[in-house]
């Protein structure tokens, strides 16, 4: 069990690590709490079963297209939520995209009805780990996730559009003055979370059966790991993903999943009395 | 400072106010007086939103757990022994703001959107408790048998009208008092308004105490309307108190509560002809609101009215 236990939180971690790094980074560098993150990996996982079963595209080009299109998707939703911040200020940009993800689900709703989903296996076949059976499609999950990961921890670290969203993120102000395109830096920021939160979603889409209201939970434990990360860290948030993805695959084996949703919301509920800044998080105030 | 103004509005509202009383004697039909029944207990529903997250700008994005406190309260309850609403009502009400004491002093302790996430998990993980404790709440099913509030619909109009008007004036006396003038002083900068003394988060869960227990309270009566309660009456509420909310306009309690009214009795009409793609135009419509007139429908006539009057009274503004 502890096996079983360890092998399925390291891949819910890397996948919540994708999920959370991109939401954290929409905190730290727009100051936007994007609740619209998890209705970009809902979307990710639709786009690619739609250009699946309307297109016969090999499945590498819907994930492309899927990924491209959510991008965009949210980009544009970005100029809305800039006017909002400008003159509504943070309640009705929550709001705003709160609504905007019921309104994505009903629409979904529409179009493919409420009926479950499937997608298929991206490649069959399973290795044996500590005596645990991994699908293939499990372990490419875990692999890719974990080379997006670091290629993005790299690219935040050495390349130049990297190093001015962390400028941006840890102070925007300060960006401005050193003459860094703020706005640009925010337009690519928003573009690489739906980029991963896309991602993230078709990753797991295998697994799961797609249902248009797929877009809360991941949006709950993007939110609870930035928390426990502490808003604005990259770092902190890929450490609490593999903390909550352990926490959860542990419970959800010994218990059930809903017991896991109750422990991680007591967990946050405990972070914010005793460490409200997180584990590595910068103070709000 | 806006009581002297908006006379207009003032007088409008009374002469609403009194043609109320008399709806039953024009509307003899019980379905629509049953709308209008409805519709007066939803306005009591995004009127107590407004209060906390209107006022403050906390979001509660899990609603229905409080009205939902109130109303399974009921229905549990009823399923032992008839408990009569006068006393289901104020019951549901108080441990509603138990639950909230529970969730607001950790969560609003602190600045930050920690409420903002923790109503949103809490409402998810409530729902999935609904299932699994089915045996207790009646899972999908709900649970029937609870007391009708009366066996007459003229009845359950003047009890949920009355219910509606003094909830609803309670809230906005609160609202335009001092301490409303200081909820909204968080809102803009919690801070500068610490700094000159305030004790932000006494005001906050006072605020937020006061929205459960009128969520609680509406929430229990809304079972003994329907004599049932079930997640299909409750958990959509999180969503819909915030579409009627902001649909009205937030900060000013009575506008949210003339949202929460008008997009009852519009949803109920509507249904018939929107059929499935009901939900998707109320979020289309208030995601346009949002954008194009932030200040909610019925914010922006007072305003339109205000303005003017202020514009004959004292022409220095403007």
């Amino acid at each position: 069990m502890v096996a079983q236990i360890l092998v399925d939180g390291t891949i819910n971690g890397a996948i919540y690590a994708l999920l959370a790094i991109g939401f954290t980074l929409t905190f730290g560098a727009a100051n936007i709490l994007n609740l619209y993150h998890g209705t970009y990996y809902m979307l990710g996982a639709y786009f690619v079963y739609a250009l699946l079963s309307m297109f016969s595209i090999p499945l590498i080009f819907a994930v492309i297209f899927s990924i491209l299109i959510v991008m965009i998707i949210g980009v544009f939703l970005y100029y809305p939520i800039k006017i909002l911040q400008k003159h509504g200020g943070s309640t009705s940009v929550l709001i705003f995209t709160l609504v905007a993800s019921y309104f994505t689900q009903y629409l979904l709703t529409q179009i493919f009805g409420s009926t479950n989903l499937n997608i298929p296996s991206f490649i069959n076949g399973s290795l044996n780990i500590l005596g645990v059976n991994v699908a293939f499609s499990r372990l490419l999950a875990l692999l890719i996730s974990l080379i997006i990961i670091i290629l993005i921890s790299l690219f935040m670290l050495y390349a130049r559009i990297g190093k001015e969203i962390v400028i941006t993120a840890q102070d925007s102000y300060i960006a401005q003055i050193l003459g860094i395109n703020t706005n640009r830096v925010l337009i690519i920021t928003i573009a690489i979370s739906a980029m991963l939160a896309a991602l993230a979603g078709i990753m797991i889409s295998p697994f799961l059966t797609l249902v248009p209201n797929m877009w809360l939970s991941p949006l709950i434990m993007a939110f609870s790991i930035v928390i426990l990360g502490g808003l604005g860290s990259i770092v902190g948030s890929i450490i609490a993903a593999f903390i909550i993805g352990y926490i959860q695959s542990g419970i959800s084996i010994a218990i059930s999943s809903e017991a896991a949703e109750i422990v991680i919301l007591a967990v946050i509920i405990l972070v914010i009395i005793f460490r409200p800044s997180g584990l590595l998080g910068k103070k709000i105030d | 400072m806006k009581r002297k103004n908006g006379i207009i509005i003032r007088i409008i509202i009374l002469i609403f106010l009194g043609l109320s009383f008399f709806v039953p004697f024009i509307i003899k039909n019980a379905f629509l007086l049953g709308i209008l029944t409805i519709a007066n207990i939803y306005a009591v529903f995004s009127g107590s939103w407004d209060i906390l997250s209107g006022f403050t700008g906390k979001e509660n994005f899990g609603y229905a757990v409080f009205a939902g406190t109130g109303a399974y309260f009921v229905g549990i309850i009823s399923q032992s022994f008839a408990i009569p609403w006068w006393i289901g009502v104020p019951v549901g009400g108080l441990l509603a703001m138990g639950i909230g004491i529970l969730v607001g002093f950790p969560t609003l302790r602190v600045k930050g959107p920690y409420f903002a996430l923790v109503t949103l998990a809490l409402a998810s993980v409530a729902q999935d408790s609904v299932s699994i404790f089915s045996k207790i709440t009646g899972g999908e099913n709900g649970l029937a048998g609870i007391d009708f509030l009366s066996n007459s619909s003229i009845t359950n109009y003047y009890i949920t009208l009355i219910f509606t008007i003094v909830s609803i004036f309670l809230l906005f006396e609160f609202g335009m008092s001092k301490n409303g003038l200081i909820l909204k002083s968080l809102k803009v900068d919690e801070k500068a308004a610490e700094a000159l003394g305030v004790n932000a988060v006494r005001y906050k869960l006072i605020a937020f105490e006061l929205s459960s227990l009128f969520a609680g309270m509406s929430g229990a009566l809304l079972a003994y309307y329907y004599g049932y309660i079930g997640p299909d009456l409750i958990f959509p509420l999180s969503l819909n108190v915030i579409i009627m909310a902001v649909f009205g306009g937030t900060g000013m309690i009575i506008p949210a509560a003339l949202g929460g009214y008008t997009l009852m009795i519009f949803s109920q009409y509507a249904n018939s002809f929107l059929g499935s793609y009901n939900s998707l135009i109320y979020t289309g419509i208030l995601l346009i609101i949002i954008m194009l007139l932030p200040n909610g429908i019925f914010k922006s006539f007072y305003k339109f009215f205000a303005l003017k009057e202020g514009r004959h009274s004292n022409g220095e503004h403007h």
